[in-house]
């Protein structure tokens, strides 16, 4: 599964506005329909599933990080969407702190394994430390779309050990 | 005093695998032990207490996952781990 495979770099956002769960559900899901990847008619079900996931218990495992995901009809595979807030969201994370950077998750109601196998991408990049400060530090969506390929490259020389 | 250490191998039988609630789950239980509690699958081996690395091992339905543990309360920590697992994390079969 390869990151930029489900990430839509289209799709990144650079800074989200939105201080709260709620609004931060909506800011990407409405990323999702602007760039094309989701249609009009399947927002409301969109954010409605992704807010019932996270009544279940916060997506937002710790360390400043928030994996918010729902199952989606329509949606071919996985579609995912990465997200960082300079300010943090109140995520009602596991640790308490605030959330700095989400990767949002979609997954054809078949596709488990495939889930499964993002959320091994996503969580090996987010466990690395550097990967984490450069995503901070990245200047603009241009630089976060580079340092994505860059993580898959050294994820790729890293599974031939 | 030679410290408690215990092992074991269980295979995943949810159909959905260890994906993110069940890892939440895990940690949330083996944080409750003093023991160190780790998860193996093939060549990777990471710490149970922590759901991110959980979720690095991509655990789907059939893994033979080893369990470890090391430490005073480390029977009981394994076995608790372990009927987590074995009972499919209580979860629905199609669980989200």
């Amino acid at each position: 599964m390869k990151l930029l495979g489900f990430l839509a770099p289209e799709a990144v956002i650079d800074d989200l506005q939105a201080r709260d769960k709620s609004g931060a559900i909506k800011e990407m899901v409405a990323m999702l329909k602007k760039t094309g990847l989701l249609k009009t008619k399947q927002v409301p079900a969109v954010v409605k599933a992704l807010l019932a996931r996270e009544k279940l218990g916060s997506t937002g495992i710790g360390k400043g990080v928030a994996v918010p995901h729902a199952r989606c009809k329509g949606v071919k595979s996985v579609l995912g969407l990465l997200a960082r807030s300079t300010q943090g969201v109140q995520f009602d994370a596991l640790d308490g702190e605030p959330v700095y950077v989400f990767f949002l998750l979609l997954s054809a109601p078949d596709a488990s394994g495939e889930h499964l196998a993002c959320l091994e991408r996503v969580s090996l990049l987010l466990r690395d430390t550097n990967f984490c400060r450069f995503l901070k530090e990245a200047e603009d969506k241009k630089e976060v779309v580079e340092l994505l390929k860059e993580a898959e490259e050294n994820l790729k020389a890293a599974e031939k050990f | 005093m030679k410290e408690n250490s215990v092992k074991r191998t269980v295979t995943i039988k949810n159909s959905s695998g260890l994906h993110a609630r069940p890892a939440m789950l895990l940690a949330e239980l083996a944080n409750k032990f003093e023991a160190d509690v780790t998860l193996s699958l093939g060549r990777r081996r990471v710490d149970a207490k922590s759901i991110m690395e959980l979720l690095t091992l991509g655990a789907g339905w059939g893994s033979k996952l080893t369990i470890a543990a090391q430490g005073k309360d480390a029977p009981q920590a394994l076995d608790a781990v372990a009927r987590l697992i074995v009972q499919e994390f209580s979860e629905a079969k199609d669980g989200n």
